[in-house]
């Protein structure tokens, strides 16, 4: 048995530097030096070690930008020029330098690496990719990807944008080597939290993190940096060894920085006469790195001295002895306290190694041949380790990157913020154009794509780290502003339904990259944008009512939720009330709808009726399992069915989950009465026994959490939909003109906590303001005498309009007509009327409390105003009412937010990925 | 389309409100905003102040006594801001608004952001037993299964008492009305 292992990861990237307008790009050489000097020699390395049958192992990650650029013809073209060139320039100075004592070995020593990276061009067919699959395939290397542009995703605001990084660097990685990734390389280490659930989504089983993205992580980590931890989705990840790192990195520490290997920073192209050496310059005077360089580091202070590669590759040998002489150490120390073998994970950038250590590929070879000769230490791949400890403590990792300062500030900082502002304003226009694009023909369909790839090159985390770093600084500000501008053209031409394909091909031919994109991936409706192949869940829905039978608004979540379950692909069986003038059964929109017959609800007695209610529940349940098979899994809604829910899960060891809408403790403040108690009680029994409860905001979810004493990781968010077709119901075909006179709309039941004294109590300020408003409130409610008197009090009543219960068309109606609709609650679990006036198309002011916190975005898509704040209520609403145009912002960014957040295709699709949640813990459960 | 595609400029404007913070580092964050035009013509001439507020810890929440942490009058001009000097493993939102005598008149908030933490967890945070997890599946610790309770005392009420607190659920309108269509 080993006493440690070492994952050695190479992360090769470059970014996109293509470009077919120019004869000759500056930039372009950076990828044929990357191939000179580093992937081809280290191809050389690998392909040797395997020849030699040494058993070694690294982990090797390809950008899909280094992928692409690495298969593009015309680049392969131009580097076989590019060497070409070497070639002659070497053999030139092999003339110059013949016989020179100090320097006349190495104008040759180049003619031979040179000549034996072209041959290996060669052989490989111009595709280096090809020995490398060979060697995944050998079980030498892993390789693995990163994201499509190296986007820096903690600085990515949305999860779409994510996605777009992800999904199409997956989809390159696996048209290129038959089959996905095991693992992925987050660019810069930049981890967010969040991100590992898109990571999960996709399949990936690990990334890697710096070493305080493990050791700062919640709770702190048993093993330190020596095992893998998982997040709660199920991703490993690996710790970055600091020292490790330190060794080969550090500038003056590191092993490159010894005399004797090669001075990066002489070079023939800076030294030479112009004259002599222009030919090989680009436009014939442009100084720059040929390659060429003939000294060693030498000491400090002292002249360079000539390069002798013997020496530095004896350099080489003692330095792999050194780190693996190192490793074990630190391995058999980690050991010590360990009750598994210790890894340790060393990753680098792949450019280090060859280009700016030039002995970087020798010395990898030296430690793989060291290694493999001992038995102490041995190589692994992360798959090959959690193969061998496939259980990881889980934790949540913090965000973090390997840049330096630990986080963000290297991206992020006073010579790169201001790109932010225009890279979020194109994400968020990307997923608005993915979403009202559903279905898309060509040039509309290209012009998406571009557009996507467009975002992506301006994504690249390449353009801030050229502008922090100081050189070729404008270069990346150009690519920068030419990406995220071309965006904005071909988003232009979409939302004005002008594409012009003359300008479309252009922007084409000089981006393509990752040919296979498709802008979809970008929608917000998740279902779309994740993996197709789900299995089908047969769920079993417990609700006291169902429609037709609507007595609050369960009715119809119930309902809504069913059908977009069961539009979605799922079996869904709801077990439900009677209700006159409907059977035991009904097939309503693809929901199987299954009535208690009403003779066994027959008692007066409240609790005996809901005992009749859940054992009418449990036997009909039987019977269908009987009939209909066995269910994936039972949903039950609110504390009514809890019993028969819970009975049910527990007899047919089925996963359980529960959406609680509201509590009892809630709803009254308070607990006042038995009645309450028990219903406090039989709520709690429900939320303990479910293996997930689903509360529909964040505030409903903390609620639950500190009410019944569950665990925060046990509660699923997942708000309210509507559906915006029902708030145009009753409205016929010709709209109703928006009045001229100002309205200000109310709905909901009277009663105190929904606050509306506050906005009687507003309206002489608001009346002060803008002049004549009608106030519209609509609902009945014991508060309401009390509020007419008020309204009398301060001399309002002309002004407030009490209409009582309004239908939906009514309710259609009114906020049809409304300037502005205004919820001042107290307290307020959710607020399904807020998202029905925002679909209706009304500007919305609300109280910033419970679930309408979560529902508004402050200035954005409407106001929130401090609970039972006058004076303020009377600001906001006074300002939507006399600002139309600030009005017809939030009411657009509000159409938006209800589409994106609030669809019920939305809600099933998060719903389900609860369901999937809770089997999978149900499945090992019972095993 | 006579554009350069390769000498794009970058618009001045989007026409959009948005106040938005990201986390620079856990002791700083960074805030960019625009203001719409609409929004732009309120304003006039007043002195605009940005705020930065801790949020309680505890999701859902945030909008209760947030803790000023700094509160800035923004030169004119600006579009962008960095606060320094924060208390990292905590949640920060930032506000936009005008002063009228004690009062703040706010109107745009920022997303929320969590700084992440600059040292490992205390020990308190340790002493939890840790939970593992393989990695192809997602398990967790299952709760521990408490069998159902049945010794309740029986409470008398009323399927009419029922249905009345039936409407509170999701906090709409139908109350009274028993049976629609």
């Amino acid at each position: 048995m080993p006493a440690g292992y070492l994952a050695l990861v190479l992360h090769g990237h470059l970014p996109y530097v293509y470009h077919p307008e120019q004869s000759e790009a500056l930039e372009e050489r950076w990828l044929y030096e990357a191939l000179t000097e580093c992937y081809l020699p280290l191809i050389d390395v690998f392909q040797a070690l395997a020849r030699d049958r040494i058993n070694y192992r690294i982990t090797l990650s390809l950008s899909p930008t280094l992928i692409t650029m690495l298969t593009n013809e015309l680049l392969q073209q131009r580097y076989m020029e590019h060497l070409n060139k070497l070639l002659a320039l070497a053999g030139l100075e092999e003339k110059r330098l013949g016989g020179d004592a100090n320097y006349g070995h190495l104008p040759n020593f180049y003619m031979q690496k040179i000549t034996r990276a072209r041959n290996l061009y060669l052989e490989c067919g111009h595709n280096p990719l090809l020995p490398l699959k060979q060697l995944q395939r050998q079980g030498y290397l892993e390789i693995i990807t990163t994201c499509a542009t190296h986007g820096f995703l903690p600085l990515i605001r949305s999860r779409e944008g994510w996605r777009g990084q992800v999904k199409p660097a997956l989809d390159l990685y696996t048209r290129h080597f038959g089959h996905p990734p095991a693992g992925i390389w987050l660019p810069e280490c930049g981890f967010a939290p969040g991100v590992d659930e898109i990571l999960a989504e996709y399949g990936i089983k690990y990334f890697f993190v710096d070493q305080h993205g493990i050791t700062n992580s919640r709770p702190a980590p048993y093993y330190g940096i020596y095992a893998p931890v998982c997040t709660r989705p199920g991703v490993a990840v690996f710790g970055r060894d600091p020292e490790s790192s330190r060794q080969v990195w550090d500038r003056h520490a590191g092993y490159p920085g010894d005399p004797l290997y090669r001075e990066f920073y002489r070079d023939i192209g800076y030294d030479l006469n112009l004259d002599y050496v222009g030919h090989y310059l680009p436009d014939g005077h442009i100084r720059i790195d040929t390659g060429f360089k003939y000294h060693r580091i030498s000491g400090p202070d002292r002249q360079k001295e000539p390069y002798l590669p013997e020496h530095a590759l004896e350099r080489a040998v003692r330095d792999a002895k050194d780190f693996h002489h190192r490793r074990l150490e630190q391995a058999q120390k980690a050991g010590r306290s360990m009750d598994r073998i210790p890894m340790i994970t060393a990753p680098y950038d792949a450019e280090l190694f060859g280009h700016w250590w030039y002995e970087g590929p020798a010395w990898l070879e030296f430690l793989c041949r060291e290694t493999a000769a001992g038995n102490s230490l041995r190589m692994v791949t992360p798959g090959g380790y959690l193969h061998e400890y496939p259980q990881s403590q889980t934790v949540e990792i913090p965000m973090s990157s390997w840049g330096a300062g630990g986080y963000n500030q290297y991206w992020l900082n006073p010579s790169t913020d201001w790109i932010y502002w225009h890279l979020h304003r194109a994400e968020d226009r990307m997923s608005e154009l993915a979403d009202l694009h559903q279905v898309t023909e060509d040039p509309d369909k290209r012009c998406l794509n571009q557009a996507a790839r467009e975002l992506l090159l301006a994504q690249s985390s390449d353009w801030p780290f050229i502008m922090h770093s100081g050189t070729t600084v404008d270069y990346a500000v150009k690519r920068f502003k030419n990406h995220a501008g071309r965006f904005n053209m071909l988003a232009e031409m979409l939302e004005k339904n002008e594409v012009d394909v003359e300008t479309l091909t252009e922007i084409e031919t000089r981006s393509p990259f990752l040919p296979d994109i498709d802008y979809q991936v970008f929608r917000s409706d998740t279902a779309a944008a994740k993996p197709k192949q789900q299995p089908v869940y047969r769920v079993l829905i417990l609700s006291w009512e169902y429609p037709p039978k609507t007595v609050g608004g369960l009715a119809r979540h119930v309902h809504d939720l069913s059908v977009a379950l069961a539009e979605a692909g799922s079996q869904v069986h709801v077990i439900t009330c009677p209700v006159a003038k409907q059977g035991v059964y009904t097939l309503d929109k693809g929901v199987h709808v299954h009535r208690i017959h009403p003779n066994r609800l027959t008692a007066d007695n409240f609790m005996d009726w809901v005992e009749q209610l859940n054992n009418g529940m449990l036997d009909l349940s039987i019977k269908m399992m009987e009939v209909y098979d066995k269910f994936d899994l039972i949903h039950a809604h609110d504390w009514l069915v809890g019993t028969a829910a819970v009975t049910i899960s527990h007899r047919c060891k089925l996963p359980l989950v529960a959406t609680i809408h509201a509590t009892e403790h809630g709803r009254n403040r308070g607990l006042h009465t038995d009645l309450q108690r028990h219903i406090h009680q039989l709520e709690g029994e429900l939320a303990r026994q479910a293996d997930l409860v689903i509360g529909c905001s964040r505030y409903m979810g903390h609620e639950i959490a500190t009410l019944f004493d569950q665990p925060a990781d046990k509660i699923r968010v997942i708000p309210n939909g509507v559906d915006p077709d029902n708030i145009t119901t009753g409205l016929g075909t010709d709209s109703v003109e928006r009045q001229k006179r100002k309205v200000i709309v109310f709905l909901g039941r009277l009663v105190s906590e929904k606050g509306v004294h506050v906005l009687i109590s507003a309206l002489p300020a608001i009346m002060e303001a803008v002049g004549p408003v009608k106030l519209q409130v609509a609902g009945k409610g014991p508060y309401q005498q009390e509020l007419e008197k008020l309204a009398h009090s301060i001399g309002v009543s002309e002004q407030v309009e009490f209409l009582g219960f309004v239908d939906d068309p009514g309710r259609n109606k009114l906020l049809h007509q409304a300037t502005v609709a205004v919820f001042p609650s107290i307290y307020e679990p959710f607020g399904i009327v807020a998202l029905e006036a925002m679909a209706a198309g009304v500007p919305v002011v609300v109280s910033d409390t419970g679930g309408l916190s979560d529902v508004i975005e402050h200035g954005v898509d409407g106001y929130l105003s401090p609970p039972g704040d006058i004076h303020m209520l009377a600001h906001y609403v006074s300002e939507v009412i006399s600002n139309t145009e600030l009005a017809r912002h939030f009411v657009h960014r509000a159409r938006r937010n209800i589409m994106v957040k609030f669809s019920w295709k939305q809600i099933a699709a998060a719903t389900r990925e609860v369901y999937s949640e809770a089997i999978k813990k149900g499945s090992l459960f019972s095993e | 389309m006579t554009r350069d595609i390769d000498q794009m400029e970058l618009p001045r404007w989007y026409d959009e409100n948005t106040l938005t913070m990201l986390v620079v580092n856990p002791n700083s964050v960074f805030l960019y905003w625009e203001l719409a035009f609409g929004q732009t013509k309120t304003l006039q001439e007043r002195l605009l102040v940005l705020k930065l507020y801790e949020l309680s810890s505890e999701s859902g929440h945030e909008s209760e006594n947030p803790r000023l942490v700094q509160s800035v009058e923004l030169p004119p001009l600006t579009n962008d801001w960095y606060f320094h000097y924060l208390k990292p493993a905590c949640r920060y939102r930032a506000e936009m608004g005008w002063e009228n005598g004690h009062r703040f008149y706010s109107f745009i908030k920022s997303n929320i952001v969590e700084v992440p933490p600059a040292s490992p967890a205390t020990a308190t945070a340790t002493a939890l037993q840790p939970r593992w997890q393989p990695v192809e599946i997602t398990t967790a610790t299952k709760a521990t299964t408490a069998t159902t309770t049945t010794d309740e005392q029986p409470v008398k009420a009323t399927v009419q008492e029922l249905i009345d607190s039936m409407s509170f659920y999701m906090g709409i309108k139908k109350d009274d009305s028993p049976e629609r269509k």
